[in-house]
């Protein structure tokens, strides 16, 4: 592929794609290069929670930018890596909508997720996405995850290496959008509803949920909603379930 | 004598005693009036040039009795929350902090991580020097621009 991400290293285990990938920020044999695992033993997702995947249902990578991005648009990288893995979905036959922070669903249940690793320093930042989706529905090897998740399979078949390529040529066309982290926010709030979707939040630290209206995505990241009886506030951090 | 006159000389009094006797917390209650001292933390006054807009002892009486806020002295370089996010001094709950006060450290040193949603940040010091202060606590959600250490060349 003729693109700033056609380095590609497979193995066939790592502890977390994200943590080899983190190593490598910043480095020069690290820029555009994406890490493809089989499997992870600790791949994870926000708080340290796990991200369960059984040995060839899920294409799992990590991808470093070929550049380093100004700190000041970090915010933008969730929803950007988001929007791009939407899209390369979309181009595979399946359709998506987006979660805040940024799950990607097919129905209700949840087909793909991002956390996205960074090193700052100063006013540069180096920066890695790191993605799961899951594509394979091996019969009952989903079973004791809850919610139950989606698979690509569900809806067409996917083969996991043409989706890879898919996804490096989207980023190729993303890593350029990174500079405008104000319309990235806009089509992330379009993709996902916003504003009018229904969410129960569950603040970091607060004991009881509630429920608000999203409205969009404040420049720093935040989720401004608004609660019954018209007041805004911006979520910084929460686990959020969207209801009907 | 006024009021003031009285504070301000029981204070010079009190501050003499906490220098005599190397201590780093006094506090003397005396009628309605309450007189708190509070030194910087241990080691942290070792690398601090005379600042005289950082005054080793602060008077209290505030809420709580609270050290009074530092301002940062001329000579040290501050490292600022680059954005919004939960502060952690160490990779993992059970790892070694990246970093002490008094701790030496080299420009690019990891030095805290900062997790914002979705988003897990290692900062990297731009200064290179002695880590004076760690002002924000471990767990602590932090503002973007809000200061995180003091670094004394």
């Amino acid at each position: 592929m003729g693109t700033a991400f056609a380095k590609i290293r497979y193995v066939e285990r790592t502890g977390s794609t994200n943590d080899d990938a983190a190593e490598l920020l910043g480095a020069p044999e690290g820029l555009g290069l994406t890490i493809v695992a089989e499997a992870q033993d600790r791949g994870s997702g926000r708080k340290g929670r796990s991200w369960i995947a059984q040995p060839g249902t899920s294409l799992l990578f990590t991808t470093i930018l070929p550049r380093a991005i100004p700190t000041a648009d970090l915010w933008i990288l969730p929803y950007a890596a988001a929007i791009a893995v939407r899209r390369a979905l979309f181009e595979s036959g399946v359709p998506t909508t987006l979660h805040w922070p940024n799950d990607l669903l097919v129905g209700e249940r949840k087909v793909a997720g991002i956390l996205c690793a960074t090193r700052i320093v100063g006013d540069q930042a180096w920066v890695a996405a790191g993605v799961g989706i899951n594509v394979h529905r091996i019969p009952g090897a989903q079973a004791g995850i809850e919610p139950p998740p989606a698979f690509c399979d569900d809806i067409v078949p996917v083969e996991r290496t043409a989706l890879l390529e898919r996804m490096l040529l989207v980023f190729d066309a993303w890593n350029e959008t990174l500079s405008m982290p104000q319309r990235i926010a806009r089509v992330w709030e379009r993709a996902a509803g916003l504003p009018g979707k229904r969410y129960r939040l569950l603040l970091d630290g607060a004991r009881e949920p509630f429920e608000a209206t999203a409205i969009g995505i404040a420049t720093g990241g935040g989720l401004i909603v608004e609660r019954a009886g018209g007041a805004r506030e911006t979520i910084e951090l929460a686990d959020a379930r969207a209801l009907r | 004598m006024s009021t003031e006159d009285r504070d301000s000389q029981t204070l010079e009094e009190l501050l003499a005693i906490m220098h005599e006797h190397d201590l780093d917390r006094l506090k003397v209650t005396s009628g309605d009036a309450v007189f708190e001292l509070v030194r910087r933390e241990p080691g942290a006054q070792t690398f601090v040039a005379p600042a005289p807009s950082a005054p080793a002892a602060a008077p209290a009486g505030n809420a709580g009795g609270a050290p009074v806020p530092l301002a940062a002295p001329a000579n040290v370089k501050r490292v600022l929350a680059p954005l919004t996010g939960v502060f952690y001094r160490s990779p993992s709950p059970d790892a070694d902090v990246f970093v002490n006060e008094g701790d030496r450290i080299a420009e690019g040193d990891v030095i805290c991580i900062l997790e914002a949603m979705k988003l897990f940040n290692e900062i990297q010091s731009e200064y290179g020097g002695t880590v004076v202060r760690v002002l924000a606590e471990n767990g602590e959600l932090v503002a973007q621009g809000e200061e995180l250490f003091w670094i004394a060349p």
